[in-house]
């Protein structure tokens, strides 16, 4: 964790102990870890160090057709999945087109693949028969290291739902 | 703490405390490691020699929201407050219907009436059946902060009723 060192008082001899204490802090700096274009640069809070936070994308072409005959919702990954890795928080961003018939339509969101209850805020919804192409946005917190996340989604009963060219996009925000 | 233009040091020029305090250890002191104290946040410059928090909020509401007016009808929630330098990033994404065959649109006004909403910056729809929209703008040459976003609906002819449900508002400052 970087420390700024204390001042220097009057008088005092620069050692090569104290200098030691500055080249170490800037050594912390982001331009210190740099290593090539297309980053931001994030501050984890809790360690005082920088991280590059490098956008990822991911793109599932296939279209997919979920169908739910039974009286009650029914959850299912439908892709594509994003590890990560050392990551905390991501803003994501997603889109696909999708259309749904006979019934009450379908939600799409982001989760955790290991915890389906942690998702994202807003949900992508379409309860048109027409096929649109849309897309939302929002905050994922993981709650554990090394989470993977995909795109998730909720099938009303009696419905059917079908997905295909959907994207998800991420910026990291936070690292544990 | 501030910059200080940094010099360079002839070799003659006797070296002082001041010298290391404020060209060393002041200026890393200006540094993202000590500047940048929010979480979900990025680096960005505020100015001149100067870093600030790129800082990430949202804010969701669910409860529905109903109105046929002609002209812009403020949604309660959510709200968010964005602290920034003059130009900052919003997006937003909702649930819309309306009941008629008229488009009807939502999208964001700023708090004093300062940018206030239009349809240069909405989402729309002329379907009856719910579906997710989702939009983004960029503003700048804002004066006043902090700023508090909300979100505002209403109908092209006020022939039906436009319904708006799951709501999502974010913004990051620039």
């Amino acid at each position: 964790m970087a420390t700024l060192p204390g001042a220097f008082s009057a008088n005092e001899v620069l050692t090569a102990a104290k200098l030691n204490l500055y080249l170490d802090y800037m050594a912390d700096l982001a331009v210190a870890s740099a290593n090539g274009p297309g980053q931001f640069i994030g501050i984890n809070v809790n360690t005082k160090t920088p991280f590059l936070s490098k956008p990822k994308s991911v793109y599932v072409d296939k279209e997919l057709i979920l169908h739910n005959p039974t009286s009650h919702s029914k959850w299912e990954y439908v892709g594509p999945d994003i590890e990560l890795e050392n990551k905390k928080a991501v803003l994501c961003f997603m889109d696909a087109r999708t259309s749904s018939t006979d019934g009450s339509g379908a939600q799409l969101t982001v989760a955790s693949m290991y915890d389906d209850t942690n998702q994202m805020t807003m949900d992508l919804m379409n309860n048109s028969v027409d096929n649109l192409r849309g897309g939302t946005f929002g905050l994922y917190v993981a709650d554990r290291e090394d989470d993977k996340i995909s795109l998730l989604m909720k099938v009303g009963p009696n419905s059917n739902f079908t997905i295909a060219q959907r994207r998800l996009t991420i910026v990291c925000l936070e690292e544990w | 703490m501030a910059w200080t233009t940094i010099q360079t040091k002839l070799p003659r020029d006797k070296l002082t405390s001041d010298d290391f305090n404020n060209q060393v250890r002041g200026n890393l002191a200006a540094s993202e490691l000590e500047v940048i104290t929010n979480v979900y946040s990025l680096v960005g410059v505020a100015g001149s020699h100067s870093l600030q928090s790129l800082t990430y909020t949202e804010n969701s509401a669910s409860s529905t929201f109903t109105t046929s007016a002609t002209s812009p009808v403020a949604i309660a929630s959510p709200t968010i407050s964005v602290s920034h330098a003059g130009v900052f990033m919003v997006w937003w994404s909702c649930t819309i219907s309306i009941t008629a065959g008229e488009i009807s649109y939502v999208g964001p006004q700023l708090s004093g009436g300062s940018v206030p909403a239009s349809i240069k910056r909405t989402v729309g729809t002329s379907s009856a059946l719910s579906v997710t929209h989702t939009g983004c703008h960029l503003y700048y040459d804002i004066e006043e902060s902090p700023k508090t976003v909300q979100l505002y609906g209403w109908t092209e002819a006020g022939g039906g009723t436009l319904t708006v449900g799951q709501r999502l508002l974010g913004a990051i400052a620039i």
